[in-house]
């Protein structure tokens, strides 16, 4: 086979298997934009968080990352918990800039305490899948990149069927659809907000277990894929589940190319994000399955 | 807008209220007490500061709430380095080509960002920054890409003429917003901010105005930008255009008391002084107190420091835009 | 002064506006009355260009202002109000009155002008001793009063009152209506009005204008609409039975 169609492909495939990762961590960023009508600046830091957990219960005790997974859920979920209740909920009926800033704040002050307390040094976690790569006919990926992917869509499509099939899904829907008519159905509004948010944060987590074994862990990590995953939410439009994951794997290929196929073509991969957020914003605001604003 | 600038300069000529004429005298004999180049330096940077938080709060009194600062600072630096590289235009006149472009930065952001709000906004100013800081890294050959440019320092680095330089941009720049707070435009700013739907159904032009806003609180900025490669004597997009530069006025402007005028300068000055300090004593990660300080800002002092003093000195709750403050 | 005719308005599937005509004159105080959703915001809002129709012709002076941005419309010299009281919550009354003073205004004013202009519109709405404080301590009908001073600093000739009694205590509804009628009888204003509470506006206006789904279904004297059978089937006797 012409080797530049196998690079081609295997340039997809690529975009496709990120495009996973980022997907499951922007459905997370979503669903917290869609109930509590606040874009979480510091979401990139629950992936942080939970990649530095998933590396360090690896290092100190040995445990595989796939098996940390519900280490990490735990974890992430009581984090999640302590800055909703403590910080997030107070700041209701507030300025809607207040919620930038906080999350913005938190963003940071979580940042440089990694970096403090674990140093800029890009971590990663050696599994016996790492190096390995997986044939499907001429196309080789690595299969760590696999499994990633495969646990990403098992728990993108979780959360599927927990937000479109069962009782608290539909509350989820209810509130991020309606608020006054969920709350006079006797939906508990806070309760909600709290487990909504901790429910991304746990996704999140696992995400950053994902890029654990798969990319690096670092403490900036986070903030950089909550800003590409800024662009994916806003081109898949915001509030739409399955926008969210068009979007990831839209723009997962789209990075995917422009490092290939554009000289100088990984330096240009952020701008391909933003360019893409920019034309969306200009053209079609509401995104591609969003709905009207 | 001729109308606009002529009723501008009329206030400006029409004298500077008490405060920040002493303000600006105290600043001026800084120098004095700080014997000591680096504090000189830390000084510098904090007008520099204080300067790009009162514009971007400028922009914030209209309701655009920008995280894309740094793109006029770094467009700024880059304009007067690039003019002197390639013109061998002296930095003093390339400053106000800074200012300019900075400016024209602004209309495009401006004309962008004009259907959009609150996070869509913020995050297309977020955008267009880091786009424009991926292009001047990528284009090596013209700006000298990620590696940066060096270029012979102003005054041959002396700075307290430096110092003074800063001072005076700092003073041009005050003053400008401060008549601006009391003029027409900052009406018309405040009441889009307040309810752009009202604000139409009145006469105000919402696209006009927002685009006002843009332009000033871009045009500082870009002077500072302008200023400072020469003043550092180096040039790169990391510097130039990092995301610190966005984000520290904010955080400036909610310590201090976002919406007013002393607020962000207060927040600079606390600020500022205090990062410098932690980064030499705590060079990793020391930006985790501009986290902290958010936090606890947002939370527990949400119009800052301004507001807790007027609920401390009694004043009424509303200072009308003439200035006059109103007894109890 | 106002003339509509044939506005069509649609929102997706459903048609807001079919058809509307009718005409206002200098100095009339009109009544515009229908059930929940009949389009009669819709109408304020298609008339002071904040949505624009689908098809129709809006001419106010006999300028067409089909197409014009609000503030444009609002220089002309359209006021109005809304529904729920908009003000300015972070600037003062006295800033409140001032904004709509220098931009909406039929002539170019300075700012200390504006200032004498908008506190004597405050004098004559009551509110002047409060000027320098903001919205947040007014009771709610001051702060409905502050809209309309707020829209008459525009010196307009047409006023578009939306529901301005609604939320009012009975003797707030009394005064709020003597204002109404004030603002017609001394300062020459036509007016607009919205409004469900039919015992203050039936009393109050010359002439009524009935919208039932997006359609004129009645026009003429409180009188006779007030006999109108298709206005009774309209409101099914229970915004009726309450005037």
């Amino acid at each position: 086979m012409d080797p530049s169609i196998i690079t081609f492909f295997q340039v997809m495939m690529c975009g496709l298997l990120v495009g996973g990762l980022y997907a499951l961590f922007s459905v997370g960023l979503n669903v917290i934009f869609g109930v509590m009508k606040i874009i979480n600046f510091a979401h990139g830091e629950f992936l942080m968080l939970g990649g530095y957990l998933t590396y360090f219960l690896f290092m100190l005790a040995n445990i595989d990352p796939l098996l940390s997974i519900p280490i990490t859920m735990a974890l992430l979920f009581l984090v999640g918990f302590l800055i909703e209740k403590s910080l997030i909920k107070p700041l209701a009926g507030g300025p809607p800039y207040s919620y930038i800033l906080l999350t913005l704040g938190i963003s940071i002050a979580l940042q440089n305490i990694a970096l403090i307390l674990w140093t800029g040094n890009y971590r990663s976690v050696p599994v016996w899948y790492s190096a390995l790569p997986l044939s499907i006919g001429p196309i080789s990926v690595g299969l760590s990149l696999v499994v990633a992917f495969t646990v990403a869509v098992i728990l993108t499509a979780i959360l599927y069927v927990l937000l479109k099939r069962t009782t608290f899904g539909k509350s989820v829907r209810a509130l991020s659809q309606n608020p006054e008519l969920a709350q006079a159905m006797g939906i508990n509004v806070s309760k909600m907000y709290t487990l909504t948010f901790c429910l991304g944060a746990m996704v999140a987590g696992v995400a950053g277990s994902l890029v654990a074994f798969t990319m690096y862990i670092f403490p900036n990590v986070g903030f950089e894929i909550a800003i590409k995953s800024f662009c994916i939410v806003i081109l898949g439009g915001l509030g739409s589940f399955e926008g969210a994951i068009v979007g990831a794997l839209l723009l997962g290929l789209a990075e995917s190319f422009t490092s290939v196929y554009l000289p100088g073509g990984s330096g240009w991969a952020p701008v391909v994000f933003f360019a893409v957020l920019l034309i969306t914003l200009v053209v079609k605001p509401q995104g591609l399955l969003g709905a009207k604003a | 807008m001729i109308y606009a600038l002529r009723e501008l300069r009329s206030k400006f000529k029409s004298g500077i209220k008490n405060p920040l004429f002493i303000f600006v005298i105290l600043l001026a004999l800084l120098p004095l007490a700080l014997q000591e180049p680096y504090l000189l330096y830390v000084a510098t940077l904090v007008l520099i500061y204080i300067v790009i938080a009162v514009s971007w709060n400028i922009l914030a009194e209209s309701g655009q709430f920008s995280l894309g600062h740094a793109a006029f600072f770094g467009i700024g630096a880059y304009t007067s380095t690039l003019l002197y590289k390639y013109f061998l235009v002296n930095p003093l006149l390339g400053m106000p080509f800074s200012a300019l472009t900075s400016c024209a930065l602004a209309l495009l952001m401006g004309v962008i960002c004009l259907p959009l709000r609150e996070f869509y906004l913020a995050i297309a100013t977020l955008a267009l920054s880091e786009v424009l800081r991926t292009i001047v890294i990528m284009l090596p050959e013209i700006t000298g890409g990620a590696v940066g440019l060096g270029i012979p320092p102003l005054f041959g680095g002396n700075r307290v003429l430096n110092y003074y330089l800063m001072l005076a941009i700092a003073v041009i720049a005050l003053s400008t917003l401060y008549a601006v707070r009391r003029s027409k435009l900052y009406l018309a700013l405040v009441t889009l901010r307040c309810d752009e739907v009202v604000a139409s159904s009145i006469g105000i032009n919402p696209v006009k105005y927002r685009l006002y806003a843009f332009l000033l609180s871009a045009l500082f900025p870009g002077l500072c930008g302008g200023f400072f490669s020469f003043y550092v004597g180096f040039i790169d997009p990391f510097s130039v255009f990092n995301i610190e530069i966005s984000i520290a006025p904010q955080i400036m402007s909610v310590l201090g008391g976002i919406y007013t005028f002393w607020g962000p300068i207060i927040g600079a000055l606390i600020i500022e002084p205090v990062k410098e300090f932690l980064r030499i004593s705590m060079p990793t990660g020391y930006l985790v107190v501009y986290g902290i300080i958010m936090i606890l800002c947002i939370r527990f002092l949400p119009r800052g420091i301004m507001e807790a003093l007027k609920a401390y000195t009694g004043m009424s709750e509303a200072v009308p835009v003439g200035g006059r403050k109103c007894s109890r | 002064m106002l003339e509509v005719k044939d506005v069509y308005k649609r929102f997706g599937g459903l048609e807001a506006l079919k058809g509307v005509s009718f005409c206002v004159n200098k100095g009339e105080l009109i009544g515009l009355i229908g059930p929940n959703g009949a389009g009669k915001t819709t109408l304020f809002n298609v008339i002071s260009g904040i949505l624009k129709p689908e098809k129709g012709i809006i001419k106010f002076k006999g300028i067409d202002i089909v197409g014009l941005k609000p503030y444009e419309i609002a220089r002309l010299g359209i006021g109005r109000t809304f529904q729920l009281s908009r003000p300015l919550m972070d600037m003062t009354l006295l800033d409140n009155v001032v904004v709509a003073c220098i931009y909406g205004g039929r002539k170019r004013v300075g700012l200390k002008e504006a200032r004498s202009i908008a506190l004597e519109k405050l004098r004559l709405v009551g509110l002047a001793d409060k000027a320098h404080l903001t919205p947040k301590s007014l009771t709610l009908l001051e702060r409905k009063i502050l809209e309309i001073s707020r829209a008459l600093a525009l010196d307009p000739e047409l006023l578009l009152l939306d529901e301005p009694l609604s939320g009012l205590s009975p003797r707030e509804i009394d005064m709020h209506v003597s204002l109404i009628k004030r603002i017609r009888e001394d300062l020459g204003v036509t007016v607009i009005w919205i409004e469900h509470v039919m015992r203050a506006i039936m009393g109050a206006v010359d002439r009524v204008i009935v919208l039932h789904q997006g359609a004129k279904i009645a026009e003429g004297s409180p009188r006779e609409v007030a006999k109108d059978s298709n206005v009774i089937k309209a409101y099914l006797g229970e915004e009726y039975a309450k005037g």
